[in-house]
């Protein structure tokens, strides 16, 4: 009796369990099993280089990247921690601005913007896996977070967070353009914001078409907002 | 840092290449298959409990989210490579003629991925990422014991559909 074809592939891939050893004591005495094998592993070395030539090299995404967009997703669920918002993705520009595609945003598209070291680098676009979208940076001194045009209804909530990268996530998709002292926001009227404000950065910036809004400085935002009981401070962009 | 979190470090290191090469195979789309693999590891990060097999956990759901949001790009679907960035960095340039025989050699494999069905394509696919048996059955509903059988059908179609492809090219 021999190894049928899934049982050839189960040996080539160490998945017979406990049969494996009988099976291999049944494939040193067998020609035909034997030749079987080796045609498969032969296969399969060429499926491999086969897949090899498709691939491309993977995106730089860190774990601390994820962790900071899990946790400053909007309606993130229960691990939602305002204060305790970590760093986010980044792509280092050398001097200050970098930008990282957050979930749904072209994130090789970026990679080439930033190797490019253009004045800004386009984030936007729908999401893969929903509608909201974002970036992370790491931001210099003096750094100024501009909305563009925003809608009389939209918000950004401030937060201020034990982490070394500012990051933003809207509840829609948004176009983020970066300069080394200045993210420019675009989204759709309506839009609801979370910014994350590093609480080492010396000064943050906060405007809506060119009016200043507040100014975070080492991680004060000044008595004027009231923060909520998660310690965000809701900021109208609208009027 | 948590053991929680330098758990989570590892997990991420091992599986987060795997699993954007494996999306990347199977669809062509490297943004998508970066957006994919991205947000899978933030819904990982969000759950209160690690799953029981988080690989397999991880196969599951980014296979939910790229079909889903494949759907929604239908329209740019794009069914032959090649695509801009392909060859790794660092790669030699190749002669004419050898590059020419490399992007008819890639546009047949991927011509044959599409040709195959979704099923054989994707335990073809998660094999070659080095995921177990255990890991592609519970990914994709199977039994664990006819992935052997499967896989080997699966080779057969795409040995078949790739000598087509490379042919008729």
């Amino acid at each position: 009796m021999h190894l049928d074809d899934g049982g050839i592939q189960a040996l080539l891939h160490g998945e017979l369990g406990a049969d494996a050893e009988r099976w291999e004591g049944h494939v040193e005495r067998c020609p035909v099993c034997r030749t079987r094998l080796e045609e498969a592993r032969a296969d399969e070395a060429e499926l491999s280089t086969a897949l090899r030539s498709l691939d491309v090299p993977a995106p730089s995404l860190s774990a601390d990247a994820v962790r900071a967009l899990a946790r400053g997703g909007l309606g993130a669920g229960p691990r939602w921690r305002p204060w305790r918002v970590a760093a986010g993705v980044a792509l280092a520009i050398a001097a200050a601005g970098a930008l990282y595609a957050l979930p749904g945003s072209p994130l090789r598209r970026a990679v080439e913007a930033l190797r490019d070291s253009p004045p800004a680098a386009e984030a936007p676009a729908p999401t893969a896996a929903g509608h909201e979208s974002g970036v992370a940076l790491r931001i210099g001194s003096d750094f100024t977070v501009a909305f563009d045009s925003p809608g009389v209804a939209d918000t950004v909530w401030v937060v201020v967070a034990d982490d070394s990268l500012l990051s933003i996530r809207a509840d829609r998709p948004a176009s983020f353009r970066s300069r080394p002292d200045r993210l420019t926001v675009s989204g759709p009227e309506g839009t609801r914001y979370r910014l994350l404000v590093p609480r080492e950065a010396p000064r943050v910036r906060i405007e809506a078409d060119g009016r200043p809004l507040l100014e975070v400085r080492s991680g004060a935002p000044g008595p004027e907002l009231p923060e909520d009981s998660e310690g965000a401070r809701a900021l109208p962009l609208g009027g | 840092m948590s053991d929680g979190d330098r758990a989570f470090d590892a997990l991420f290191r091992e599986q987060h290449p795997r699993l954007f090469r494996y999306l990347h195979r199977l669809g062509g789309d490297a943004e998508l298959a970066a957006d994919v693999s991205q947000e899978t590891f933030v819904r990982l990060y969000r759950r209160s409990e690690p799953p029981d097999d988080p690989a397999a956990w991880l196969i599951t759901v980014a296979s939910n989210l790229f079909r889903n949001a494949r759907a929604k790009r239908s329209r740019r679907a794009r069914l032959l490579t090649p695509e801009r960035g392909a060859s790794a960095v660092g790669d030699a340039v190749p002669a004419p003629d050898a590059a020419l025989v490399s992007d008819r050699r890639r546009a047949a494999v991927r011509a044959a991925l599409e040709t195959i069905p979704e099923r054989d394509r994707r335990i073809l696919l998660l094999r070659a990422e080095g995921y177990r048996y255990r890991e592609i059955a519970a990914a994709l509903h199977l039994n664990e014991t006819s992935i052997g059988t499967l896989l080997a059908r699966a080779k057969r179609a795409f040995r078949s559909a790739f000598g087509e492809a490379y042919h008729a090219s």
